[in-house]
C-alpha cells in the first residue's frame, strides 16, 4: 500500500520533505520510522510522529493514503 | 476568553484590540492585571551569529490543538479570566514579533508565574520548528540545539 511520508525540520534532510512510499500492509509507525531514520537520530534530535495531522503512538498501524509526519524536538517561541 | 491560534506572517496580531478586550471591566469586573510576553526574532544569537531571518514551520492542526490545550489548562490552573496565545509562522525578520502570550486575572501573584509557565509549555509542547538563516549558513533549531543545514543538495530524493 502507499503512504505519504514527510520529514519536518532536520528530518526533511534525511527522508525528504514529502514523498509517497510503498509499504507492507499493517506496518506500524514505529516500524516505518526505523526503516527511514538512522538508528541514533531519535536520541540526537528527538522524535515525534503525527498521522494525518494528529500526534501518533509508535504502535499505530498505517492505512493506505495516510500522511506520516516525522519531527524532532519542538522549538517554538 | 480564550484565543489560541497559529497566525500567518501577513496576519495582524491585533495586540491593541486584544488587550482592550481583555481589560474590559464589563466582562471581567475583577481584573487586576494583564501579564504579556511578546517574543521577537533576535538579530544576534548567543554564539555571536548574525541572524538575517527566522523561518517558522508547524504541523498546523496539531499545533493549534496543543495551544488550545495549554490555554484551557493554564486558565483553569491559575484561575485566569482570559488567556491569549498566538504564534506566528512564516519567514520573519529580526525585531518582528513571533509569539504573543497574554494572561489576565486578579493578581500579579498568579499572573507572573502563569505567564512564565505558559511560555515554557509552548516551547516544549507545540509542534513548531525553526530554521535560522544567518550570515554563516542555515541552522535547524532542535530544542536547545543548532544543527547546520546541508545546502545545495536535493534532499527530497534522499533515502529512496
Amino acid at each position: 500500500m502507499k503512504v505519504i511520508i514527510s520529514g519536518i525540520s532536520i528530518y526533511s534532510e534525511i527522508i525528504g520533505k514529502k514523498k509517497e512510499v510503498d509499504v507492507n500492509e499493517g506496518v506500524t509507525v514505529g516500524e516505518l520510522i526505523s526503516l527511514l531514520l538512522p538508528k541514533d537520530a531519535p536520541s540526537i534530535y528527538g522524535l515525534a510522529a503525527f498521522v494525518n495531522g494528529s500526534p501518533s503512538s509508535m504502535d499505530r498501524r498505517l492505512k493506505e493514503g495516510d500522511l506520516l509526519e516525522i519531527a524532532p524536538n519542538f522549538s517554538g517561541g | 476568553m480564550i484565543i489560541a491560534k497559529i497566525a500567518e506572517k501577513e496576519e495582524d496580531m491585533n495586540v491593541e484590540a486584544i488587550l482592550k478586550e481583555m481589560r474590559s471591566t464589563r466582562d471581567f469586573p475583577d481584573i487586576g492585571g494583564i501579564a504579556v510576553f511578546l517574543g521577537v526574532v533576535k538579530g544576534e544569537v548567543e554564539d555571536g551569529g548574525k541572524v538575517n531571518q527566522l523561518e517558522y514551520d508547524c504541523i498546523r492542526a496539531a499545533a493549534e490543538d496543543a495551544l488550545r490545550k495549554i490555554a484551557e489548562e493554564q486558565k483553569e490552573k491559575w484561575n485566569l479570566r482570559s488567556i491569549v496565545l498566538i504564534h506566528r509562522i512564516g519567514i520573519l525578520n529580526p525585531g518582528e514579533p513571533t509569539l504573543f502570550v497574554a494572561v489576565a486575572g486578579r493578581s500579579r501573584k498568579e499572573l507572573f508565574p502563569a505567564l512564565e509557565e505558559t511560555v515554557e509549555r509552548i516551547k516544549r509542547e507545540v509542534p513548531i520548528f525553526k530554521l535560522e538563516k544567518r550570515d554563516d549558513g542555515e541552522y535547524w533549531i532542535i530544542g536547545e540545539k543548532r544543527v547546520r543545514r546541508l545546502l545545495g543538495d536535493d534532499r527530497d530524493n534522499r533515502g529512496e
